[in-house]
């Protein structure tokens, strides 16, 4: 339907196109439009240009239609409606009209006729002949009246047989009507009624049912079969492999007897059958194949590799070859095969034995002891021993009651203290130990002094720090600080001691008799027990050479292992503190016994790592001391024994302790408060003999290597040198003073030099010599020297340095002093080196003064000429700190950096659009509000065209009723015009008698 | 041995205060620039995506184009040379014979999904707004563009098929300071295939032995002018 109404008007489109006349070009006057700046593509034209006139014309039309013929029925009671037939349709003309009517007509007579016209013919009782139209009813397409009877069968179902036709007759037709006979009624009956809905769902359930049953049933069957078939089957192949020659070719045939036998056997699966496994290997090469590519695999599995031993078990191993080699050392000692543990021989061994039956008194005994024990500086009086207590000098009732003292350390300590001795049931006093008491040597060392024995707070602060608690070895500082006093009386009476035998005062001659009796390393336990206390690690290591103090040390950390028992770890604290304490013992000594010092070091290098929290603490409680002896001896560096300078202990101990610990960290426990002291030594001591010279030279030269490590730099160190070389100027030179203070102002100003001006100068024969020799060959040799960099002035020996006293006459001489102006020069040139590598922006300022000095000391008169070229190196010296500041000077970085300087990229603006542009302009994605405008505007829309409207209707009335009006008017005027013309002629006529006027032919011109 | 503080010399600045008048324009001839009512909404035609619309309006796809004025405006409008203010103007004319000017401050869609809306609706409603300023950044003005040159300015083409193959950075650098009293004018073709048949170019030259795409040869004559000006 809608294909044909829609092709209808395309068909009428072409026909008139076809037409060929087709609508005239329009007049171009007669069309309006808009003409657009852009054409865009696919955008669709609104109807193109418009025919004005066209449109008009069909607006009017339509009026005319409607609103005209509307206005014509206005007050109208009714209308004529022609419903006439075939007055409607235009197509038909009269005799076709007069046609249709008729039969209209006729077909309307014969329905009212068939319902009510009485029956023609009597036969049938089903409507009318036919000749009218009258329905007929019929069966298979045969009138019913032609069906002589109901029962007669129609041909198609002639073929049938009866069952047949019966069946049929009661599905079909409901049993059949009469026919059907008392069976099919009775089975109607039941069949008849309609199924309700649950009967229904019963039957469908119960035919599942069935289904189903069936299909299982069926399942039964085909498996039943199988098995059949394949006991068949195993049949077969019994029978084929028996024919083969092979006896077991059973059902569970192997796979070799699948290879051989019969050839139905390899295809019955072994019972165990799995899908995935792989088919037996033909032949031989296969096998072989197989079994060579499953060694492969195997063999990749190759043992495993002895595990990598963890550091504990490498240190149990350690041990336990340690003592396997001591059992074998004590066989030889004793020279039998006896037990060894027994002999009673090796008193370290039996000491163990001892400790290990009790040790629960092990601690004890430390406990006890410790309070005889010492660190370097010890003194006379201990508190263990009552016969001292009675001698009890000013100073140790001092430093008690210092001890006893309520600081909170102090209070800590003692709290700590206490708490140990109820642990272990022991008394805190001064009683000796029995077990010990045997030993030789042991108790010789309280009071042979070489030890740095104190008080029992001191030294027991140093065990319980190896508990880990920190403020305990405060407190040993505090103890040791005043043990400190008296060190230098000490070391002197040490020294004089020692300069008689090798060691001790009181003991040496009892521990000389024990040392030859073990003689050679033999006499070395390979199993050593940590010692509790100073004197026995002493007495261990007491005049042995260095390897056996190294070889000692390790064999005690190896048999100590940290991680072997729990307890190790504290020992290995004891012994460490033991260990720093031995380096200061040593370091006191003179000769300085260089070789132990540096077995001890090591030793101490790696025992840090393994005790770092108890190694820093015992490092800042020395460093400590120190400070607190610097400070005490600032106070008034006259009487000060050195004047505030660190004796050999001391300075040995700094190195020790650069050397122990990071000096390159930012921040350290130790390393800081070490650089700190240097400075202190370095910017506060006084100098006024050239041994303190060498002695802060000594300490600047370590604080720029401690500095160094970190990429610092020690300005004290550079102020200190200054000083120095300004020192070396003679001070009774007034001009030469006056000029060197004058190139020193701008540069160090305000810093007071520490030095006694002209404490190092030479002496004046030494100038006068130079003076004398000025014309010499001296500047050829100075420059012969410059040239070969300075390295021609002799240097300070550091071991015999340390060794001098103050007050030695050797330092006085020109010769120390030319060494000492070696060491500045070698030290200025590092502390250059430093400047320039790790601050370099601050070199200048920082050289500056130094090279002042440098300068001054180049002036003549200030230098001796005579031995080891000294101008020359100085020379060289100041050409280097000038290359420093001037390259320093030269690397600056400019001021303004153009490359740093951004520019700001300008102001840009980003346009406004939308991502989704509509050409339509307003679109709102608000939806509703969108809605409400559009609805807004099409009733906008809506009311002015309705308003338009109106208007022209009324113009279009306005034009009807006028021509209506006009149209009457017209009438009228016509029907008065003929109405007068008509009295007009009959005046005319009764004047002239009917004759129509005078002049006939002038009126009939007229017309 | 101050340090290397030195103040920059005189003439330097000097050559500054000069330079800082001159400038140049850029005129993209032949864009291909063209809105289209696909469906409901209006699209910039492009050969990619309007394939078979282009086919069904008898268009030749190979004409659509805008992705090349799209490289070309943003290797013009990200130069360091417009960045330091030496764009005065930029132009761009479209095939079907609209010109619009462009705002150098203009900061374009970077993504060219969002450069057609922007196009589309400059094409539409013949000029955009800034969002955070009252200036319109782009317009469609009236021809022909030589009608918004300054009078006396050069105006240079650039085309492959030129006579005149030039080394770009030594011809900016021979441009003496009367030469850029005004702005030159470059004139570049927006287009894959064809020349520039503008009359009102006053020579052609050939950046390269090869032909080059558009926003190359831009990239070409930006950089010689940066060298030129010393813009880094
Ligand atoms: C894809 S190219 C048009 C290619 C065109 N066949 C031609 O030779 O100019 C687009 C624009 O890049 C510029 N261009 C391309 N290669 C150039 C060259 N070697 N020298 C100068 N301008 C070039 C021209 O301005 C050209 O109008």
């Amino acid at each position: 339907m809608g294909a044909s109404k829609k092709k209808l008007p395309a068909k009428a489109a072409r026909g008139a196109k076809g037409g060929g006349a087709a609508a005239p070009k329009p007049n171009p006057f007669e069309l309006k439009g808009t003409k657009r700046k852009f054409s865009v593509l696919g955008q669709r034209e609104k109807g193109g240009k418009k025919n004005v006139i066209a449109s008009r014309e069909a607006a009017v039309a339509k009026r005319k239609k409607t609103l005209l013929v509307e206005y014509r029925q206005l007050r109208k009671a009714n209308t004529f409606i022609d419903r006439r037939f075939g007055e409607d349709d235009p197509r038909l003309d009269e005799e076709d009209r007069a046609l249709a009517r008729f039969q209209a007509q006729r077909v309307r007579e014969a329905r009212r006729g068939a319902k009510f016209a009485l029956r023609e013919d009597g036969d049938g009782g089903f409507g009318g002949d036919g000749g009218l139209g009258g329905p007929t009813l019929t069966h298979g397409g045969v009138s019913l009246r032609d069906l002589e009877d109901l029962s007669a069968r129609p041909d198609a179902l002639a073929e049938l047989g009866d069952e047949e036709l019966a069946e049929m007759e009661r599905e079909l037709h409901f049993g059949g009507g009469d026919g059907g006979g008392g069976g099919g009624g009775g089975g109607g009956g039941e069949d008849g009624r309609p199924k309700s809905r649950k009967e229904v769902m019963e039957e469908i359930i119960a035919k599942s049912k069935a289904f189903k049953a069936a299909r299982q049933k069926q399942k039964e069957e085909d498996e039943a079969a199988l098995v059949n078939l394949d006991a068949a089957f195993r049949e077969l192949v019994g029978a084929t492999a028996a024919r083969g020659g092979v006896g077991a070719a059973a059902a569970k045939a192997t796979r070799a007897a699948a290879g051989k036998g019969g050839p139905l056997a390899a295809l019955l699966k072994p019972p165990g059958f799995d899908k995935g496994a792989k088919a037996a290997p033909e032949d031989a090469d296969d096998a072989a194949y197989d079994r060579a590519a499953r060694e492969l695999v195997f063999e990749a599995k190759s043992h495993a590799g002895e595990r990598t031993l963890t550091p504990e078990e490498l240190q149990e191993r350690e041990r336990l070859r340690l003592e396997a080699l001591e059992k074998q050392r004590l066989k030889r000692m004793r020279g039998d095969g006896s037990d060894d543990e027994d002999g009673g021989g090796g008193g370290f061994a039996a000491r163990r034995k001892r400790q290990q039956m009790e040790s629960g008194d092990a601690l004890d005994e430390n406990f006890a002891l410790s309070s005889e024990e010492g660190d370097d500086e010890d003194e006379e009086g201990e508190e263990g021993d009552g016969g001292d207590e009675a001698l009890l000098s000013a100073l140790e009732a001092r430093r008690r009651e210092r001890a006893a003292g309520d600081h909170p350390l102090q209070a800590a300590f003692r709290e700590q203290a206490a708490r140990l001795a109820a642990k272990y049931g022991v008394e805190v006093s001064g009683s000796g130990e029995e077990g010990e008491e045997g030993e030789e040597g042991e108790e010789g060392e309280g009071e042979e002094g070489s030890s740095e024995g104190e008080e029992g707070p001191g030294s027991g602060s140093e065990e319980a720090a190896g508990q880990g608690s920190s403020s305990e070895e405060d407190e040993a500082e505090e103890g040791e600080e005043e043990e400190e006093e008296e060190q230098e009386q000490q070391a002197a009476r040490r020294q004089s001691g020692k300069a008689a035998g090798s060691s001790g005062a009181a003991a040496e001659p009892r521990r000389a008799k024990a040392a030859p009796a073990l003689d050679g390393p033999l006499d070395l336990p390979f199993t050593i027990p940590a010692p509790q206390r100073y004197e026995e690690f002493a007495a261990l290591v007491e005049g042995r050479p260095a390897e056996e103090l190294a070889l000692a040390v390790s064999r005690i950390r190896a048999f100590n292992a940290a991680a072997l028992a729990t307890d190790n770890k504290r020992q290995l604290q004891v012994l460490y503190g033991i260990l720093v304490q031995h380096f200061a013992a040593l370091a006191g000594e003179s000769p300085t016994p260089v070789a132990s010092l540096d077995a001890l070091a090591r030793a101490l290098l790696e025992a840090t790592a393994e005790v770092p929290y108890y190694a820093t603490t015992v490092a800042r409680a020395r460093l400590g001391r120190m400070s607190e002896q610097l400070t005490a001896a600032l106070r008034d560096p006259a009487a000060a024994p050195r004047a505030g300078w660190p004796g050999p202990r001391q300075v040995l101990q700094l190195r020790l302790f650069t050397l122990l610990f990071p000096a390159s960290d930012r921040r350290h426990p130790v390393a800081t408060p070490l650089a700190l002291l240097m400075g202190k030594y370095l910017a506060q001591c006084p100098v006024a003999r050239p041994h303190d010279a060498a002695t802060g030279l000594l300490v600047a030269g370590l604080a720029l290597q401690l500095a160094g490590a970190g990429g610092r730099i020690v300005p004290e160190a550079v102020a200190f040198l200054a000083a120095a070389f300004a020192a070396f100027a003679p001070a009774g030179d007034p001009q030469q003073q006056q000029q060197q203070q004058q190139q020193q102002q701008p540069a160090a100003v305000g810093v007071a030099s520490l030095f006694t001006p002209g404490c190092l100068a030479f002496s004046p024969e030494a100038r006068a010599a130079d003076n004398g020799s000025k014309g010499g060959g001296r500047g050829k040799k100075s420059k012969a020297a410059a040239a070969a960099g300075g390295e021609a002035l002799p240097s300070l020996q550091l071991y015999p340095l340390l060794s001098m006293q103050p007050d030695d006459p050797a330092c006085d001489g020109d010769d120390f002093k030319l060494r000492l102006l070696g060491c500045c020069v070698a030290t200025a040139r590092a502390a250059a080196a430093a400047a320039s590598a790790h601050a370099r922006d601050a070199a200048p300022p920082l050289l500056a003064p130094l090279l002042a000095a440098v300068d001054a000391l180049l002036a003549p008169g200030a230098l001796p000429a005579a031995a080891g070229e000294p101008r020359g190196t100085v020379a060289a010296l100041a050409a280097e700190l000038r290359s420093a500041i001037a390259v320093a000077v030269a690397a600056r970085a400019p001021l303004l950096q153009s490359a740093r300087i951004k520019t700001r990229a300008p102001r840009e603006f980003i346009p406004r659009f939308e991502e989704d542009f509509h050409a339509k302009g307003d679109y709102d994605h608000d939806r509703a509000r969108a809605e409400r405008k559009k609805l807004q505007r099409a009733l906008v829309k809506e009311k002015r065209g309705a308003v338009r409207e109106l208007r022209r209707d009324a113009a279009f009335m306005a034009v009807e009723r006028d021509s209506e009006r006009a149209q009457v008017d017209a009438e009228r005027l016509a029907s008065e015009r003929r109405f007068y013309a008509e009295l007009d002629a009959q005046e005319a006529d009764f004047r002239s008698g009917g004759q129509r006027g005078m002049h006939k032919g002038k009126k009939k011109g007229g017309k | 041995m101050v340090g290397g503080l030195e103040p920059p010399p005189e003439e330097e600045e000097q050559r500054r205060e000069v330079e800082a008048g001159q400038g140049i324009i850029f005129i993209l001839e032949g864009a291909q620039l063209e809105a289209a009512q696909v469906g409901k909404s209006y699209q910039l035609l492009n050969c990619d995506d309007h394939a078979t619309y282009l086919k069904k309006h008898k268009k030749d796809p190979a004409l659509y184009r805008p992705d090349i004025a799209h490289q070309a405006l943003l290797m013009i409008l990200d130069s360091p040379l417009n960045k330091a203010g030496k764009l005065k103007a930029l132009y761009v004319h479209t095939s079907r014979n609209v010109l619009i000017q462009i705002n150098p401050k203009v900061r374009l869609p970077r993504t060219f999904k969002r450069f057609c809306g922007l196009m589309v609706q400059l094409l539409q409603k013949l000029s955009i707004r800034a969002t955070n300023g009252p200036d319109k950044l782009m317009r469609v003005i009236k021809g022909p563009v030589t009608k918004h040159l300054p009078a006396g300015a050069r105006r240079v083409g650039f085309s492959h098929s030129a006579d005149k193959l030039v080394t770009m950075a030594q011809w900016a650098a021979a441009l003496g300071d009367s030469d850029l009293k005004t702005p030159i004018a470059f004139v570049v073709g927006g287009f894959a295939h064809g020349v520039i048949d503008q009359s009102y170019v006053d020579e052609f030259l050939s950046v390269s032995a090869f032909p080059l795409s558009a926003a190359y040869a831009i990239a070409r004559i930006t950089n010689a002018m940066e060298a030129r000006w010393g813009i880094v």
